[in-house]
């Protein structure tokens, strides 16, 4: 049997193009998928900023409502159940509305603590700044913030 | 079996407020006695749609289903087995579970 005299030179020739299509075809897909990721990474942080800054609102609403005579609490409660939908809206566009996430238990903890108890009663009263219910909605929106952020890393883990 | 399903938006307000009767037109307590209650106690089944309102306070929400095994003594199993709850927002199905679960009997 005799086989074709191949050179390595020949050899490289023939599969040289084909290696080099290679090349750039797998170092753009890999360029691609990393700035698709990074573009992903960076439209979700801006989606949980979006969520942190509401989350605040809320809560320094919450304070201007308990600390409020009664009679001025309810333009403020009525911009607290706002701010309420967009958080919600907000964890859906970043997260989407997984029914058992941590997210969504913080948020309950919130909703409990900012509009629980005495939320647009007669009774409310007019509450000091320094008002154990006040320092709870703070622990209850920093606790849910920190949640947020750990939804977050759980997505892009290791980056900043 | 008949099956009863009240539209909070339409058929109470779309601005539900307050726990008691006393805290405006349209707290917890007049949702759960007026609404709530009466059809629990015509039909098997009973869905309630919590969506197309301004929003819930936890007070409101607390009064009218908390209060349902607080104030009315259902039980919480009774509830979980005839009422539905229907709501875009699924936090707000589990925290009136929560209400619901956690409240205890009031009467002596």
């Amino acid at each position: 049997m005799c086989w074709p005299d191949v050179s390595a030179v020949t050899l490289m020739q023939t599969l040289g193009p084909v290696i080099q299509w290679v090349i750039i075809i797998g170092g753009w897909i890999f360029v691609s998928h990393d700035n698709n990721s990074r573009e992903n990474r960076k439209e979700l942080r801006k989606a949980v900023d979006d969520l942190i800054s509401r989350a605040y609102e809320l809560q320094d609403a919450a304070v201007d409502y308990y600390t409020a005579k009664i009679e001025d609490g309810p333009p403020i409660a009525v911009k607290m159940k706002r701010l309420d939908k967009q958080i919600m809206s907000a964890i859906d566009r970043a997260f989407g509305k997984t029914t058992m996430s941590p997210i969504l238990k913080r948020l309950i903890e919130v909703r409990k603590a900012t509009t629980g108890g005495d939320f647009e009663t007669a009774k409310r009263p007019q509450r000091n700044h320094d008002d154990p219910l006040l320092l709870e909605i703070m622990v209850e929106v920093d606790e849910f913030v920190r949640s947020i952020e750990e939804a977050f890393r759980e997505r892009y883990p290791g980056r900043l | 079996m008949t099956t009863s399903t009240i539209h909070v938006a339409s058929e109470f307000s779309r601005f539900p407020a307050g726990r008691f009767k006393d805290d405006g037109p349209y707290p917890g307590e007049a949702f759960r006695d007026n609404l709530l209650v009466p059809a629990l106690r015509s039909s098997a089944k009973v869905v309630v749609d919590l969506d197309g309102t301004l929003g819930y306070g936890s007070s409101f929400l607390e009064e009218a289903f908390g209060g349902l095994v607080r104030v009315r003594g259902f039980s919480a199993k009774e509830l979980r087995a005839r009422l539905e709850l229907k709501a875009t927002d699924p936090a707000r199905i589990i925290e009136i579970w929560g209400h619901i679960d956690s409240a205890k009997v009031e009467r002596a």
